[in-house]
Formats: C-alpha cells, structure tokens, sequence
C-alpha cells in the first residue's frame, strides 16, 4: 500500500481513534476515588518535591517550580506516550489477528491519549504560572508549535520501537532504562547552564533538549524561541514520524506471526 | 528472521486491481485467485535480543518452520451468494477467511474483494472487559468501521437484539461469555454489511439464541448480502447455502454445487472415524458381575488441542466416572452427576457449554465427538442427552454409539426429544416444536437406532417413551403451516390449531438405556429409575 493508502485507512477508522482514545483514559482512572483528579495532582506533587530539594538544598531561584513543572509535563508526555506506543501492538495482539484494521492507530491512539492528558494538565500550569507571577505575552502563542514536534516525535519513537518489541520483548525493559537516562541528560530538573562548558555539546545533541526549549521558553521566560530552534524541533518532530511511520509499515505484515 | 518476499497483491478492499475491475463488472463479490499462505512459525516464537547476539555470533540461524495452511486454492463468490466452506479442523478453512478479511496477507496469488466485510471470526474480540456494553457497542462497532452516527441511530435496536436491556451499562466482565457473543452477534449483523462471513463462532451462546442468529442470517441472504459461511454442521451449510467448496489440508478437494460437495466431504469425513473405532468389545461376559464397577475410575489425560486456534481447550486430566456428551446445553452434566452418582466429564464442540461447566466446577474439554478418542473401559457409563439428533446423520449416530460402548464399560444413557410420530402428526396437519429445527438435522426413530445397536451386537437395551400428549392440546404441538424453529405453542406467533383427541398417547421424549455387561434385574431397574425421574 502506497503511503498514502495507508494514511487514508486511518482516517477511514478516525472513529475507532477516537474510541481507543476514550478508553484508555476512561480504563486508567476507572476504580481510582480521585478519577481525573490524578492528571492535575501527579505534576503538582512531582512539582513540590522537586522544588524542596532544589529550591532549598541547592538554593535554585524562586520561580523554580514554573521551570521545573512545564519540563515535567513535557517530558511525561513524552516518556508515557513511547512506553505505552511500545507496548501498544503486543497489548492489542488479540484483536491484529483477527480484525482487519490499520495497525499504526494503536501507537497512535497511546500517543493522543497521553496528549489529552497533557492537555488537562495545562490546567495547574497556568495556576503554577499565575502564582508565580509568570510573565504573560504573546509568546505563549509558540507554545503548541512546541506540543506538536513533542507530539509527533513521540508518535515517530513509539511507532518505531512498537515494531521492535513485536519482534525483541526486551526492547520494552530496555527502554525503561533508556527513559530513566534521557530524563537525566535532558536539563528537565536543572538549568542547561550548571552543565560544565565542554559537556554542554552532549545537551545540545539531544533532540528532546531542543523541543523542551522552545515549549518552556515562553512559558518559562516569557520570550519566544531561537528561530533555529523552532525549525529544529520540527523536523526532529517530522523526521522521527517518518522514520517510524517507514519502519513500521516495512515489517507491519510480519507482525501476525509473532504476536 | 528469515525475510520473505511477498509479491504485490491486494488482499485490502478497495484496492484496485485488474482482476478486482473485472470482478466488478461481472458481479463477482470475493475472487481467490491461486491463493498460498505461508506462516512462518520459529521454534522459539519470540526471541530475546540476547539470543539473537549469540546465535549470531555462533553462525547458528533461528530454526523457521514453513508450513502452508493454505495452497492453490482458487474460487469466485458471486454477489448475493450464499457460498458454505466445509473441511475438518486444520484444513486451511480460517485461513482462507483471514486473508479475506484482511488480517493475513497471500503470500501467491491474489485475492479481491469488492464491498464492506462484517467478520464474524471470533464474535467479541474487541471487546474491553472493563467498559460497559454501551461503550462496548461503540467501540466494537468501530472496529468493524462503521460511523458512529449508524451506531446511534442503531442502538437500542441492537440492545434489544442482544437482549441485553437490562445489563446494558454494566462492565463486560460481569457479562457471561454468551453474553458478550450475542453483544458481539448483534453489533456485527445490525449495520448492512455487503459481505458477512460467518466462522463457527456461531457455536456459541445457547440453542435458542443460535436459532435467532440463523433466523437473522437467512434474513440476510434473502436481502441479497453475499454471504460466506463455514460451519462444522454440514447440515446448516446444506440449508443455507447453494453452492460450496471443501477445503481438505490446504488445498481445494470439491468445489461445486452444495449437495455434491457437502455428500462427498459427509461421505469420507463420517467413515474415516468409523473405521478407526471398528467395534472390537468382545461378547457380553456370560457371568453376573455383582459388584459392578462403583468405585473403580480410570485415570484419563484429554490434552486436545484442536489445529483451530480459536478451539484450544486447557488439557485436562483427572479420574472421571462418566463422560457427558453434550452439544447445546451444560445442564446435562448435572442431570447425571444427580441421577448416577459420580464424577463427570464433559466433552463437547460448544465453546459456551464447556465454559459453563467449568463455571461450575467441572471439567469440561471442547473437542469433535468424531475425533476425540478415549482408552477402552475408561468409564463407568457415557451419556448422550440431546446431542444425538444433532449429529450429520444415522453414519454419525452409530460411529459415536459404537465408540461410547468402547470407552464405557457399563451402560449408556441416551436422551432426545421423539420423533415417533412426526408422519402420523403430520397427516393430522400437526408437528412436535422440534421437527422442524433447522438444528435437527437427523429425525431418528427408534426402529433406526434399534437396528444401529444390533449391528453394533449390543442386544440389551431399553427404552422409555416419556412425555405423553394425550391430544392437540398439549403445549409441544404445533399446527404444521407454523414457522420453523419456533418454541412451544403461543397461539400470537402460531396461529389456532385444531383440537384432537389422540386414540393413543404421543410421546416427546425417549431415553434409551443400553447394557455394556450384564446386570442383575434390580440393578438394571435401578438405572433405568434413577435416569428416568426428572
């Protein structure tokens, strides 16, 4: 099928999407007393925590937990999209083999769902911004260029490793390393500026430090990404989707033989 | 992973091709043109990266299987046509309906399809068992790719279908797999498909709500939906369908008007079995076994595992008293376990009866009673309630009769509703509720399964006519000209009937208790006492 046969069947089944979407929401917070509260309360806490060690023991600036939350939930949007991309084949194998559908909506619908997610939990930022008394200007209006390359980058990482995993399960506990080391070499907790000087390159290699700029720069600082930057984050956005969308429709017929 | 190379096919609907233009033209619905399917399977299904290392390292490749579940296989469906796929299990029957469905793709030949599918392979596979039946609905219906806007406007009708008004916004979970089947039945027929193809998924849910699904499906072909049918019954196919084809290891054995291939595929598939249960129990012992056999159970090992994936049943090994063969109701196993005493196994092709019985303790194995097979003597009796009448016909009948006095060393018990007088009702312009069941395929007589049991040299036996109706009047009587595979009489859906005193009493049900060794009188009474009260 041609590339673009394969993005119509996808759309021929946005309703499937859709439905997929709703209930991976619905399904996690379902029997949880709090329900939806948990997407606002998670970051809050991370956000608390982070704040008393940094803010206290190394003696960061005051507006830290505005720093630290929006990488926060940038970079869960991130982590939780892939892990659950990843996951995504193996988990629907039941239905692969039995109903025809186009497989690359199951990474897909893991990656929107955790978007909606992310949406919700814009809610306690702009709470955390106003209480820190965030400057608001128009750069905030860059601020869904950097959701989209985050989004699409994640959609292009998950579809690539969903078909590693079909193939290697351990792909998935690698991962889960790879995640926790990424989290690390991308300045999410700490300013780019603590890293030494001739270090700063290792930063600068890694796309999420890019796209994590241009989504905390208006928000954080209130001024608008390096131009260079936002171009980069959206081919890194781009680049990644295509590179997963072709490595997974390269071996996305083999798939039934080991699910 | 040894990389094969698929050839351009186009097995997605929609996608145009030569041969998919000219089938439009002539009003073709599915064409399989020469159509291989190669599965892959690797001794170690999936590997690990570590393994992969070093294997590679050590020269050694992964060990791949090749194996051809499907090869040359060739045939039209015409639009508006009923079309059956016959074939024992394994022979390359889902197969087929994977690649026509789109899950599979061919490796040779191609494959067209023209118009939307409802696949009925396996009913309720996307489902969620932690969303309600509502939610279900949707997402279900979804998957199947219809709007959701259809969905709407289609709701309660499938609800009511369903028959599941009241359950409607509970989880899944908390559904019974017949249930969820008929969620799954309702919402797969509901929204007018161009294609149905009916897998054996319909063995599930209970007798009554396997009518319905016929009754609906027959609607369907009336309308003129294509329709693809494949069934284990070959009755059912002989009903439905005009023409079929008979799918034997893969390739392509008769293809051709429904009575020819359904004969030829009945011919082999009901003597194979028969010859290999060739009746060997010697004669009678001539000696009065006081004792019996209570208390003496046969260790037994059922690990069947049927080459259909859908059918794979947990093995199951334990020491049993009794087998229960069963095919429509899980019920049964009670009735013996209540009337004789003992320690049950139920063996049946019904996935919904087996789940039932493990429900309630029990054991229970999906298997084909013309495939299964036991050690000799491992029972102290088999019973056979409503299951017989079920079978292709009287071949069926005497292959299982045959290789129940194998497996059992005491006697078996045989249930089924009468069919006595069906000829004598009838001339009377009258019928039993059954006698039409399009489920019922064989109507034997007593006289018929009298002179099974002589060929069989099993010369004692008894049988009970039970049920009287001493006129028309009785509620198992209907007037001929009403519906087939309608329930008992409801003068609404039946229209009056004529009111006849009968000279003699009709029977409804037989039960037919057969000797295996010889018993003392009392004994004797006794079964046919325990197995007669209800």
């Amino acid at each position: 099928m041609t590339t673009a046969g394969q993005v119509r069947s996808l759309w021929r089944y946005r309703e499937l999407l859709r439905n997929l979407v709703v209930r991976d929401i619905k399904v996690r917070y379902k029997r949880s007393v709090l329900g939806f509260a948990w997407m606002l309360l998670n970051p809050l806490i991370s956000m608390i925590v982070f704040s008393i060690i940094f803010r206290e023991v190394f003696g960061m600036e005051q507006d830290y937990p505005l720093y630290v939350i929006s990488a926060l939930l940038f970079f869960n949007l991130f982590s939780l999209g892939s892990s659950q991309g990843l996951n995504s084949i193996v988990a629907s194998s039941g239905l692969i083999r039995k109903v025809a559908v186009p497989k690359s909506i199951f990474p897909l619908a893991s990656v929107l769902a955790n978007l909606v997610n992310f949406g919700l939990s814009l809610i306690p930022l702009a709470a955390v911004m106003i209480f820190t008394g965030a400057k608001l200007t128009p750069a905030l209006l860059v601020v869904p260029v950097g959701i989209l390359s985050i989004s699409l980058f994640t959609y292009g990482i998950s579809l690539a490793l969903a078909t590693a995993n079909v193939f290697y399960r351990d792909v998935r506990w690698f991962y889960d390393s790879a995640l926790l080391i990424l989290f690390y070499v991308t300045p999410v907790i700490y300013p780019a500026k603590v890293v030494p000087e001739q270090f700063r390159f290792l930063l600068a290699l890694n796309p999420l430090t890019t796209m994590l700029e241009v989504f905390r720069a208006p928000i954080y600082e209130g001024v608008l990404p390096a131009p260079a930057a936002l171009g980069a984050s959206l081919l890194y956005g781009l680049g990644a989707t295509i590179v997963g969308w072709m490595v997974f429709h390269r071996y996305e017929d083999r798939f039934i033989n080991f699910i | 992973m040894a990389a094969p190379s698929i050839p351009s096919t186009s097995a997605a609907p929609g996608t145009p091709s030569a041969a998919a233009q000219e089938a439009a033209a002539s009003g073709v619905a599915i064409r399989i043109d020469d159509l291989s399917v190669r599965l892959s399977l690797q001794k170690e299904v999936v590997l690990s990266l570590r393994e992969t290392a070093i294997r590679w390292i050590q020269r050694r490749p992964v060990e791949v299987e090749e194996f051809w579940p499907v090869r040359n296989v060739s045939f039209d469906v015409q639009r508006g046509e009923a079309f059956g796929i016959v074939g024992r299990n394994g022979a390359g029957k889902s197969t087929v309906l994977k690649v026509i469905a789109g899950v599979l793709s061919p490796t040779l030949g191609t494959v067209d399809v023209r118009g939307r599918i409802a696949p009925l392979l396996e009913l309720g596979a996307g489902f969620d068992s932690e969303m309600t039946g509502r939610e279900n609905i949707y997402l279900y219906g979804s998957l199947l790719g219809f709007p959701r806007q259809k969905l709407d406007e289609r709701f309660s009708h499938i609800v009511e279908f369903a028959e599941l008004e009241h359950f409607i916004d509970v989880p899944l979970k908390n559904y019974s797999s017949g249930m969820a089947s008929r969620l799954g039945f309702a919402v797969a027929t509901d929204v007018d498909p161009d294609i149905l193809i009916v897998d054996e998924a319909l063995t599930v849910g209970d007798a009554r709500f396997q009518l319905k699904c016929m009754e609906r499906i027959e609607l369907f072909r009336q309308r003129g939906v294509t329709i693809l049918f494949v069934s284990h019954n070959p009755d059912q196919v002989r009903r439905l369908c005009s023409r079929a084809l008979w799918l034997d290891n893969g390739v392509v054995r008769l293809l051709g008007g429904v009575d020819e291939v359904v004969d030829g595929y009945t011919a082999v598939e009901y003597e194979l079995p028969r010859r290999r249960t060739a009746w060997t129990k010697p004669d009678l012992p001539s000696f009065v076994e006081e004792s019996g056999s209570a208390g003496k159970q046969s260790a037994v090992s059922v690990a069947y595992r049927s080459p259909n994936e859908n059918r794979q049943t947990p093995p199951v090994h334990g020491e049993y008293d009794f087998i229960d063969f069963t095919l429509v109701d899980a019920r049964s196993m009670e009735f013996c376990r209540e009337a004789f005493g003992g320690r049950g196994l139920s063996v049946s092709n019904n996935i919904a009866v087996a789940e039932r019985v493990r429900a309630a303790g029990g054991d229970a194995v999906t298997a084909d009673l013309s495939v299964i097979d036991f050690p000799d003597d491992s029972f102290s009796f088999v019973s056979l309630m409503d299951s017989i009448h079920l079978l292709p016909g009287l071949e069926a009948i005497s292959h299982v009769l045959a290789s129940s006095a194998r497996w059992a060393r005491d006697f078996i018990f045989v249930r089924m509703p009468s069919y006595e007088d069906e000829e004598y009702l009838r001339a009377l312009g009258l019928k039993h509720y059954w006698h039409d069941w399009s489920w019922y395929p064989t109507h034997p007589r007593v006289d018929q399964i009298s002179s099974i049991l002589q060929s069989l040299g099993l010369e004692q036996y008894h049988v009970s006519h039970r049920s009287p109706a001493l006129s028309s009047d009785a509620a198992s009587i209907l007037p001929l000209a009403a519906p087939p595979d309608q329930g008992v009489y409801d003068a609404e859906i039946h229209g009056p009937k004529l009111s006849i005193e009968f000279p003699r009493p009709i029977y409804g049900q037989i039960d037919v208790f057969i000797a295996l060794r010889r018993f003392e009188t009392a004994q004797w009474h006794d079964i046919i006492t325990k197995g007669t009260q209800s």
